[in-house]
């Protein structure tokens, strides 16, 4: 799984403050009863179960045992033929002025790429003294002791 | 997209800056398609000034008013203890730096149930300024709460840039700010600096080995958040005390919507907290299967250090995600980091390029990982280390 917004995990906060909801982020399970949902939410160095009352904005993260589930050939054959809704900006009524590039506060000023490190040293031969070579390096910079 | 003026003699040398690929000269002149991102790097290249950026909103806001950089401190609590999160003190450091070459004010921005303890900590760590807000209601985090209270402060005072720990904490707090502010955040940065009095949050971008400086020309506050080990902390003044401005923000009735039923803090040896590891051994898509990474494991208890894993490992279920070092995991900064049958990729290296020592194994001669690598080894990890681990149980045993 990869996010569409770069990765930077802004869009469900943002999306949340526009509808004037509640919102919990990084969650790995959700479930409702209706009037709440229930989620069990990532925190520093361990994980909360949390409740918010509906409407709420809940954005997920993978769990750990996250498996993806794979169609059936038969539903993957349904599935082409359900109808797939296409919506422009003009359909949902949105103001140029606020999405895309214009409406972004932030502005790309360069782009460049990473700069490399000073040319490490490349070790070769055989496995057993690359090995040999791995042990007097880890020794010589102090990591064994 | 990008402004073509009629000075414009199809030279052709804004076709070659683009990184896009966006421009072509036709006709003549050149001519910018949809691929255009703004990013504005022909504007400066072209002999004829003839390229421009389109004037982003019709009325400039007056932004005078908005003075000082602001770090939202992070106070951690495992249910034995409250500490002020070394990030934030990382943050403080970057952020005295930035505050100076501006010549303006570095203010730190603390929330929290008993905080007044910390005060003098974050004076010692640059701050001139600490506004606190402190009450029982602050002592858990909570998304309306904070929010509401870090929007006080901010229409009140007018920061010109709010740093935020790109935490749990921090990722869920700053871009609801940013939307309520109409304001730009640019996260998880690898970089920030001041050109032109203005924030430069670097970033990589575009999913690609690229990095990008992002900046927020006309709004306020400019916002970016930074992962844990990005930036060094440094007592730069130690002995001084900032002035404190106690703030009581009445927490919204909003905040009520929002309930925590139950806390579980996970037991964590030291030695698996990647963040704070001294020696950091993680694997790739070249350690094929978990008998690969238990050798990991064992070359990690013999040094003394923790296990990570790429993003690939991490996606072909070798380790869990909590391992995961790079940009949408976790920075480590290491005093020895051993990459084992990782390429380097971009998202990975920003993770790892604050480690000292760093020794890469890959079987691809070309893998960009040997460009971070002080000692490079071509071989395939599952062979090499194994051998390297007999060779270090003899050295010890001697």
């Amino acid at each position: 799984m990869w996010s569409n917004d770069g990765d930077t995990a802004q869009t469900g906060p943002e999306m949340a403050y526009h509808l004037n909801v509640a919102q919990i982020t990084f969650c790995e399970s959700a479930d409702s009863d209706g009037q709440r949902v229930i989620v069990k939410k990532l925190i520093e160095s361990g994980h909360q179960i949390m409740e918010a009352d509906l409407p709420a904005l809940v954005t997920m993260t993978m769990p750990a045992d996250y498996a993806p589930k794979y169609p059936s050939f038969l539903a993957a054959h349904k599935a082409q033929e359900k109808p797939v809704a296409v919506w422009t900006a003009a359909d949902i009524g949105i103001d140029l002025h606020k999405v895309g590039l214009e409406g972004s506060p932030t502005r790309v000023s360069r782009i460049f790429p990473p700069a490399g490190r000073e040319k490490g040293e490349m070790i070769k031969g055989s496995t057993e003294e690359m090995a040999a070579k791995f042990v007097e390096i880890l020794k010589k910079e102090g990591f064994i002791k | 997209m990008i402004q073509v003026s009629g000075k414009c003699v199809g030279c052709g040398k804004c076709v070659s800056t683009c990184p896009f690929g966006a421009l072509s000269l036709v006709n003549k002149k050149a001519v910018a398609n949809a691929s255009c991102t703004m990013c504005g790097s022909c504007v400066s290249v072209c002999p004829m000034h003839a390229l421009s950026l389109p004037a982003a909103g019709a009325v400039k806001k007056d932004l005078s008013g908005y003075k000082g950089i602001w770090v939202f401190v992070e106070i951690s609590d495992d249910g034995k203890a409250q500490k002020v999160r070394s990030v934030g003190l990382e943050l403080l450091t970057k952020g005295r730096e930035l505050a100076d070459q501006l010549g303006e004010e570095l203010c730190a921005v603390v929330l929290g149930q008993g905080i007044v303890k910390f005060m003098a900590e974050l004076s010692s760590y640059g701050a001139d300024k600490i506004y606190a807000v402190n009450g029982p209601a602050y002592r858990e985090y909570n998304t309306a709460a904070y929010a509401h209270a870090m929007m006080t402060l901010i229409e009140k005072y007018k920061p010109s840039a709010v740093l935020f720990p790109a935490t749990y904490i921090g990722r869920d707090l700053s871009p609801r700010l940013a939307a309520a502010l109409s304001s730009g955040l640019t996260a998880d940065c690898t970089n920030l600096s001041v050109v032109d009095g203005l924030l430069i949050s670097t970033r990589p971008a575009f999913g690609g080995n690229i990095l990008a400086d992002i900046k927020c020309p006309d709004s306020r506050p400019q916002m970016a958040s930074v992962r844990p080990n990005v930036f060094k902390k440094a007592v730069t003044r130690p002995g001084q005390m900032a002035k404190i401005i106690s703030e009581p923000i009445t927490v919204p009735a909003e905040a009520g919507k929002v309930r925590i039923v139950s806390k579980q803090i996970d037991e964590v040896t030291e030695l698996e907290k990647l963040d704070e590891a001294e020696v950091v051994i993680a694997g790739g898509r070249g350690i094929k299967d978990a008998a690969g990474f238990a050798v990991l494991d064992e070359l990690a208890t013999e040094l003394g250090g923790a296990v990570g894993a790429s993003r690939a490992a991490i996606d072909m279920g070798l380790q869990p995600k909590e391992k995961q070092i790079g940009q949408s995991g976790v920075t480590i900064a290491a005093k020895l980091y051993i990459a084992a049958g990782i390429s380097g990729a971009v998202q990975h290296t920003v993770g790892i390029e604050h480690s000292d020592v760093i020794m890469g194994i890959n079987k691809d001669a070309n893998a960009p990982i040997f460009n971070l690598c002080k000692y490079g080894f071509v071989a395939d990890a599952n062979t090499l280390l194994p051998k390297v681990l007999d060779g270090i149980k003899k050295t010890k045993g001697k």
